[in-house]
């Protein structure tokens, strides 16, 4: 029962990640993106170790917050010097990533937080950031049916399926996306019957 | 994508997320209510043009570009300590801070957030008040129009696999592609 609770706020809080997935319209984009969200969840994770209890304070949130900025604009100061094109394209999206839901969503948790705990939520940050790494590749992949991971035009690029550039193709791609998983669960679950 | 569609589309999606219940699992749409919108207009439209005077007179001279993160934290720690003092008048004996798990703070905070990310270095004032209306229609669009579609999708024989979430993001892609000539180049034909 309990698996079955978190299963569902896990798949809530993917829900919390539609900015970043609607924002994430190239791989070279989503690299960023998830390398970033990546490092906000673990500060995140490990911030919440530290603290004793499960009420939320205002100041903590206000402490984090500003914490996750200073280790945002870290990395975009390592985009800048890897590739300034990039970042140009980058840092006013990377802006949203503190006031993802989904940070907002695991500080109000109520479970345990021990080592264990830590430990899962890491696992599931990669999950997220791969999430929106994936959703990246697959939207430049479905718009040129070729992919780039440092931001240059591909050559024998061809338009395939423009409309996944815009964030409608996102809301789509996301849409079917959960279809398909439940038929994919539902199958599998008939099946093991 | 120009800075006008991207504050239109984030506007849309966030409160997709809130008012269709993605994010609480509620299937219940959670009406507006008109204050809340003009206040969330005044903010965002207050906040736009601050960051973009803050832009482009401190980070772009300096070069300080990389710290645009900074400076948004700075402006919604603003943003979230006015709330809480707001709420803690509003509502007298809820300790200070709870204000932050109000809905129509979530709500607002990713409002605020976004006109800030989507007010460029180059925009100018009517840039600026251009995306932030194009926010507000996205507020418009998600909260008026798509809860008319929901009640009409109830009423749909959907396959199971696409009832709830999927087919509420399915329906929302129809509307920001039906809405994706919306962007500057609209809005200098329509001038011109």
């Amino acid at each position: 029962m309990n698996s079955k609770i978190e299963s569902r706020e896990r798949t809530t809080m993917l829900y919390g990640l539609l900015p970043l997935l609607i924002l994430s319209d190239s791989l070279a984009i989503g690299i960023v993106l998830s390398v970033s969200f990546l490092f906000c969840y673990i500060v995140t994770t490990v911030f919440l170790l530290f603290k004793k209890d499960n009420k939320l304070q205002l100041r903590f949130s206000l402490i984090l917050f500003f914490i996750i900025s200073i280790c945002l604009s870290l990395i975009l100061s390592i985009t800048r010097i890897i590739n300034p094109f990039l970042f140009e394209l980058v840092f006013l999206k990377v802006c949203v990533i503190p006031l993802v839901p989904v940070l907002f969503k695991i500080q109000f948790t109520q479970n345990a937080k021990d080592h264990e705990w830590g430990l899962r939520e890491l696992l599931y940050g990669l999950l997220f950031s791969f999430t929106i790494l994936f959703t990246g590749f697959l939207r430049e992949f479905l718009v040129s049916f070729s992919f780039s991971a440092i931001f240059q035009s591909a050559d024998k690029a061809f338009p395939l399926f423009p409309m996944f550039n815009q964030p409608a193709g996102a809301f789509l791609l996301i849409g079917l996306a959960l279809g398909l998983g439940r038929y994919i669960k539902q199958k599998k679950g008939k099946s093991s019957e | 994508m120009n800075d006008i569609g991207y504050s239109f589309y984030l506007i849309f999606t966030s409160n997709i997320m809130f008012s269709w219940g993605l994010l609480n699992q509620s299937s219940t749409v959670k009406k507006q209510k008109p204050n809340d919108f003009f206040l969330m207009a005044f903010l965002a439209l207050a906040y736009s043009i601050g960051f973009n005077l803050f832009f482009s007179a401190v980070l772009v001279p300096m070069r300080l570009l990389s710290l645009s993160p900074v400076l948004c934290a700075l402006l919604i720690s603003f943003g979230f300590l006015l709330s809480s003092v707001v709420h803690k008048f509003q509502s007298k004996g809820k300790p200070f801070g709870s204000a932050i798990d109000a809905p129509w703070l979530k709500n607002s905070l990713l409002f605020i957030v976004i006109a800030l990310v989507s007010s460029n270095s180059g925009s100018s004032i009517t840039g600026v008040i251009l995306i932030s209306a194009s926010a507000l229609f996205g507020y418009f669009c998600s909260s008026i129009f798509l809860e008319a579609i929901i009640s009409r999708i109830e009423l749909e024989p959907i396959s199971p696999f696409f009832k709830g979430a999927p087919i509420r993001l399915i329906s929302a892609a129809l509307i920001a592609l039906a809405f994706s000539g919306i962007d500057l180049s609209f809005f200098i034909q329509l001038f011109n």
